[in-house]
């Protein structure tokens, strides 16, 4: 018993001092009415069980071996390839999210100015780590790893229905559903993130500023809710 | 308890040789097989077998041989081996090593003699003979497997079985391992010193036995021999013989070069030193005083019989060669041809880009990414994407009717300038039995229905888009390339056009993408598959599609036992794989089902097949239409235990023949076997029970009169001037 109060008391300790204002903010949540009964609807109508690979009939290209993914609390849920809904977009946002934290283009915290810096993240495949954003200098991650993290995993196994949707809307409250647009970091010259200083050479930073295939994308974007999504002559894309 | 005085009474020189011999059973055989996986062999079988490349086929060329030979290029330098250690030193590795003939022998020592069949007395020589013919000529000739009575497989499978690998158990419950457990049972554990088999039926043996013949008349080589003036026709050693070798003639023993084995047991035995591992033969000119005290008294008859004239050649210098094989090891790189035809549609801005993926409404991950490298030197490499993706123009996509195997390309066949295309192989295909597979509508999202629901096999299940050259014939392609431009160049100045001229030209002559065993493991991803074959309707040449039988369920297993099957497996090229016998050149996708005339299978043209360049050229010979009849895919060889099903575990096996062969071999070595049992049982029962040493259960008796000259059991001589050993 004691061994445990202990134990107990080194995870409140260590989950104190690593608290992230991200972490703060999830646990400080109040979700109202609306996000409750949005977190249900999600909840109720959950994804397809993923298919498992390798199928009997192979690809007829060849494919890359799948990479390590970095152990995020968010990926612990939302897996390998979070975004799912954008026919048009999820793949490349999935390909950013190899190495962009979810909180990058999911967290604006109010009245704050943050930075982007790398971070060096367990099971990372890219050599630099993830970008992260920087509050006060200090990074804002969540790792799957973090006792925070652990308990709040033992938390949603134990919950019933209610407690799940709870503990859903709680953590997705602090958080946006929609990122920025390609055009944000891409397309034009006073991008969201500053490649100079996540260390790009500066030949490099103007192919991200000036990507074509973002600008492209955002040629495709539907100017309103109610137009049908433009399709555009690929051709177009060489210029 | 007896078991182990048995053990213990083992005379030490044996000791030594049974710890050999179980030395031998550990490296050679299960659980640890250390021999055979040095060559990358799970067993004694296929390139490691030196039983079969002797074996003549009527019409059979020197060529034949030559291929025969090289396919069990192992097993023959084996072979070699002991033949040339048996020259110099007589049978030892039969004796000393071979764990076929010793572990049997070794069971029989434990086992009591009452328990044992006498089969010594036997004429050896004839039957050993007389079989060997029948295996390398008849047998072949009437299309019986080599592999039929053969304890090399036996053996080792028991030792499998007994290790917990459940292929042993599988082959001997089947009617080939049953007949074969049967004889090693019969000519092994229950033959009086187990070496009943080795005896009469070993091919290797009778080789050995005919240079260990000829190495005797040599005066330098090493075998049994006698000396004549010290034998005192004890019999001792004629009867601890277990080759049955030593006979008694006029009381002295005379060894038989034909049939010893050198195992040492009469030179353990023998207390006068009368036989002995010699290599001068023995004369007359020994000591037999030392400081005038008789140490071995010479036998009255000893005047009797003088030793025959000398015959033996002069020793001559042999020349041994020894080839000590190098295994190379080739680095094989993977190198990419030079990148040809670059994007012209601008799919790859998007598409090359690393981690391209989703999740599909069907929960399928989708990897959209391609490796812009691979695909620039790959088969389609000089390809635009939209040739074969042609409904896509548009971003976003739209669902696009699929690819077409068959549409034409915008690639131009250049001799005739027409569009090139895979039109005429699709056909070939709808034509085959594979003619409801798909060879159009390939998209990303259909390969999940597509591999769940479909029987027949597409395009796409067979082949994807590899590399222009593989990887295996890198090193010689660059190897040729780089010897064309210096031997072409000195004409055609222009090196693009001389490149791609040549790339392409080298690379239809190196040939085959695949190898052998890479093509097996393709038939085999389906029809290796037990569940996916039995559910397969066949309907190809049907009135009224038929449900899977267990012949076409187990195809594979089948295949997999037979020798083509098991070379092929160990990485050998030599072996006929299913496309070799199923899709032949000429018929390639039109593989059909045998009972269609045309097809490579079809009795009609099997001769043909069958007589495929380096393979089988004697096939069509008339004298040898028994040949044709050799199953590729004997029932009775694939395990029973593989096609048990629980609801009817007490009937015989469907796919169990009652008019083969096999099951006419196993009822009569089951009819021998009762036989035997019943006349041991009753000879345990009713017969007068015999003083003094126990012979063997059946036939012992002949073997005390013909071998040992011992009288009769029944006769009114007494037994006890001869009996035994005297002490």
């Amino acid at each position: 018993m004691i061994i445990r109060r202990f134990l107990f008391l080194y995870f409140l300790a260590a989950s104190i001092a690593l608290a992230n204002p991200l972490v703060q903010e999830m646990d400080q949540a109040q979700p109202d009415a609306a996000e409750l009964q949005r977190a249900k609807e999600q909840l109720e109508k959950s994804s397809p069980e993923a298919v498992e690979t390798p199928l009997f009939v192979p690809p007829f290209h060849k494919r890359k071996d799948a990479q390590a993914l970095p152990a995020t609390f968010c990926r612990s849920c939302h897996q390998q390839n979070p975004h799912r809904s954008n026919a048009r977009k999820r793949a490349f946002l999935n390909m950013h999210s190899r190495y962009i934290s979810c909180e990058t283009c999911h967290w604006w915290p109010e009245g704050e100015q943050l930075a982007y810096a790398w971070m060096q993240v367990p099971g990372s495949s890219h050599a630099r780590g993830m970008i992260v954003p920087r509050l006060k200098g200090e990074p804002v991650l969540i790792a799957e790893s973090i006792p925070w993290a652990r308990v709040l995993k033992q938390q949603w196994e134990e919950a019933d229905e209610a407690g799940k949707v709870e503990i859903k809307a709680k953590l997705h409250h602090p958080l946006r559903e929609k990122g920025p647009g390609c055009g944000a970091c891409h397309g034009n010259e006073d991008a969201l993130l500053d490649y100079g200083l996540l260390g790009y050479k500066p030949q490099r930073a103007r192919e991200l500023e000036l990507n074509p295939t973002a600008r492209f994308i955002e040629r495709t974007e539907p100017r309103s809710a109610d137009e049908p999504v433009r399709r555009i002559h690929i051709r177009d894309l060489l210029e | 308890m007896k078991l182990f005085h048995r053990l213990k009474n083992i005379p030490a020189g044996q000791k030594y040789r049974y710890t050999l011999i179980v030395l031998a059973t550990l490296l050679l055989l299960a659980p640890f097989t250390l021999i055979p996986s040095l060559f990358g062999n799970p067993d004694l079988c296929g390139p490691l077998c030196m039983r079969r490349f002797y074996l003549y086929f009527p019409g059979m060329t020197w060529e034949d041989f030559l291929s025969q030979l090289s396919v069990a290029a192992i097993g023959a330098g084996f072979l070699a081996f002991i033949l040339v250690t048996t020259f110099f030193f007589g049978r030892i590795w039969c004796s000393y090593l071979c764990p076929m003939g010793g572990v049997p022998e070794l069971a029989s020592r434990v086992t009591g003699e009452r328990w044992k069949l006498e089969y010594r007395w036997l004429p050896q020589v004839p039957i050993r003979y007389g079989y060997f013919l029948t295996f390398v000529l008849l047998m072949p000739m009437l299309g019986v497997s080599a592999c039929t009575l053969c304890n090399f497989i036996t053996v080792p499978r028991i030792f499998q079985a007994f290790s917990g690998d459940w292929r042993g158990v599988a082959f001997l419950v089947t009617t080939v391992g049953m007949v074969n457990l049967g004889l090693v049972l019969l000519l092994g554990v229950f033959a009086n010193k187990g070496r009943a088999y080795c005896s009469f039926l070993c091919p290797i043996g009778a080789i050995d036995a005919l240079v260990n013949r000829l190495g005797s008349k040599f005066r330098f080589t090493r075998r049994i021999r006698v000396e004549r003036n010290r034998c005192t026709g004890c019999n001792e050693c004629a009867r601890k013989c277990m080759c049955g070798a030593i006979t008694m003639v006029d009381k002295i023993a005379v060894v038989d070069q034909l049939s010893c084995m050198s195992c040492h047991e009469c030179a353990d035995v023998c207390d006068w030193g009368a036989i002995d591992w010699l290599t001068v033969p023995p004369e007359i000119r020994h000591k037999r005083k030392k400081k005038d005290v008789e140490f071995h008294p010479l036998p009255e008859w000893i005047a009797l019989h003088k030793p025959g004239k000398d015959s033996f050649l002069r020793s001559r210098v042999l020349l041994l060669l020894l080839l000590l094989a190098l295994g190379l090891l080739v680095w094989s790189q993977t190198a990419s041809a030079a990148p040809r035809q670059m994007d012209p549609d601008g799919c790859l801005v998007c598409h090359s880009l690393p981690g391209l993926e989703f999740v599909n409404d069907q929960g399928l991950s989708r990897d959209l990414t391609i490796d812009r490298d691979h695909y620039a030197a790959s088969l389609h490499g000089n390809v635009p994407c939209s040739d074969c993706h042609a409904e896509i123009r548009y971003f976003p996509h739209k669902e696009d009717k699929g690819v077409d195997c068959a549409a034409e390309c915008h690639l131009e066949e250049p001799s005739e300038g027409a569009a090139y295309t895979h039109k005429e192989v699709a056909e070939e295909m709808q034509a085959s039995v594979h003619r409801q597979g798909r060879s159009k509508g390939f998209t990303g999202n259909n390969r999940l229905e597509e591999s769940v629901k479909d029987a027949n096999p597409s395009c796409r299940l067979c082949h994807s888009n590899t590399g222009y050259i593989s990887e295996v014939q890198m090193p010689r392609f660059r190897e040729l390339f780089q010897h064309s431009e210096e031997a072409c160049g000195n004409c055609h100045k222009d090196d693009v056009w001389r490149q791609r001229y040549t790339g392409h030209i080298l690379r239809r002559l190196l040939g085959g993408r695949w190898t052998k065993e890479e093509g097996n493991r393709m038939c085999a991803k389906c029809h290796g598959d037990r569940a996916r074959m039995s559910k397969v309707e066949r309907e190809a040449g049907r009135e009224q599609p038929e449900p899977a039988s267990p012949r076409f369920v187990l195809a594979n297993a089948s295949y997999d036992l037979t020798l083509h099957g098991r070379l092929i497996a160990a990485g050998r090229e030599s072996g006929a794989s299913c496309l070799d016998c199923h899709a032949p050149a000429g018929l390639q996708h039109k593989i059909q089902e045998d009972e269609k005339p045309g097809a490579s299978t079809h009795k009609e043209t099997l001769a043909k097949t069958c007589a495929a360049e380096a393979c089988h050229s004697y096939a069509g010979n008339d004298a040898n239409r028994g040949f044709l009849y050799t199953d590729m895919h004997d029932m009775d060889l694939t395990p029973v235990l593989l096609e048990m099903k629980p609801e009817r575990l007490p009937a015989l096996p469907e796919g169990f023949d009652a008019d083969s062969n096999w099951a006419r071999a196993m009822v009569v070595l089951v009819a021998l076997t009762a036989l035997m049992l019943v006349v041991w049982l009753l000879g345990n029962l009713f017969a007068r029970p015999v003083k003094g040493k126990v012979y063997s259960a059946l036939g012992g008796g002949v073997f005390r009169r013909r071998m040992l000259e011992m009288p009769d059991r029944r006769g009114k001589k007494s037994r006890v001037v001869l009996k035994g050993k005297k002490k």
